[in-house]
């Protein structure tokens, strides 16, 4: 299996992305509502257009005020739509062996943090208020072994789902290597002299002669 | 040419740099990450980020032609 960066930048071999989401559409309802209240200020500019071109022949600092009015518009205009596809590169990605959350805008900023499933030591879901219950988001926050350390995953959209598809992941992950270490003690009994990874896996010290296309 | 002619061009030309910018950033981003999209990962469940990169070239392309509409018959 060969899935290196199939769906994103940094995907290992063995890694199989499980899904991916992005912070809720709430997040956005401030943004929509100033910029649905620029559009009606910019249809009643239109509207009155002859007015405003009557007022402004002539008139040196009106054009001043009037430029100045324009730059900031535009400026708007251009910081909505930037914003709005600034929350298409901001996400999440859940994996068979670990969790992404990538943070990333169009210009200024590009940072990944991966969170190691063998590292979670717990999970916690949050959903406080009648905006989250309603609406179906809230927070994930995840402790990690070892630390203190707490990584809070913030606006997580249907969060009960991804808070079970994490939980899942881990739990899988946990017997996956705890079959690996069964098997490989099985194994050991069987061999002369078996060694001992970090995780406690049995690997099986190779006795056989290496074969022809054997790759060393 | 009038002063305040120039710094609405100015300001036209920039702004279409930065749409021009913002796109092909966009794209550059897609070319290196093949998510698949479904529909809960749609914003509304149906806007997706090439949605918004269309509309944002054409508001810009609208404004563009709007202001130059203006300045011509000032």
């Amino acid at each position: 299996m060969d899935n290196k960066d199939l769906h994103f930048k940094g995907q290992q071999s063995n890694e199989t992305m499980i899904c991916f989401f992005r912070h809720h559409w709430i997040c956005l309802i401030r943004e929509i509502s100033y910029f649905i209240i620029f559009l009606l200020i910019i249809i009643f500019t239109l509207s009155k257009i002859e007015t405003i071109k009557e007022i402004l022949r002539g008139e040196r600092e009106l054009k001043l005020l009037f430029i100045t009015g324009f730059l900031l518009g535009t400026i708007y205009l251009h910081r909505f739509f930037i914003k709005m596809m600034n929350h298409f590169l901001n996400i999440r990605i859940i994996t068979n062996l670990r969790i992404i959350d990538h943070q990333k805008t169009l210009f200024f900023r590009d940072t990944m943090d991966a969170i190691d499933m063998i590292q979670i030591q717990n999970i916690e879901r949050i959903g406080e208020g009648l905006l989250p219950n309603v609406l179906k988001y809230g927070d994930i926050k995840i402790y990690l072994n070892a630390s203190s350390a707490v990584h809070t995953l913030a606006y997580v959209p249907n969060d009960k789902f991804h808070f079970r598809c994490i939980t899942r992941q881990k739990e899988s992950l946990q017997q996956r290597l705890q079959t690996r270490t069964h098997t490989g003690l099985e194994n050991a009994r069987d061999s002369e002299s078996p060694t001992t990874s970090v995780y406690g896996i049995i690997h099986e010290k190779k006795s056989e002669p290496a074969s022809k296309n054997e790759k060393f | 040419m009038s002063v305040f002619t120039t710094l609405m061009i100015l300001i036209l030309v920039v702004s279409l740099i930065v749409c021009l910018l913002s796109v092909w950033r966009l794209f550059a981003y897609n070319s290196k990450y093949h998510l698949p999209e479904i529909r809960y990962t749609k914003l509304f469940q149906i806007l997706t980020k090439e949605h918004f990169a269309i509309l944002y070239v054409l508001v810009i392309l609208l404004h563009t032609m709007i202001t130059i509409w203006f300045i011509l018959t000032l």
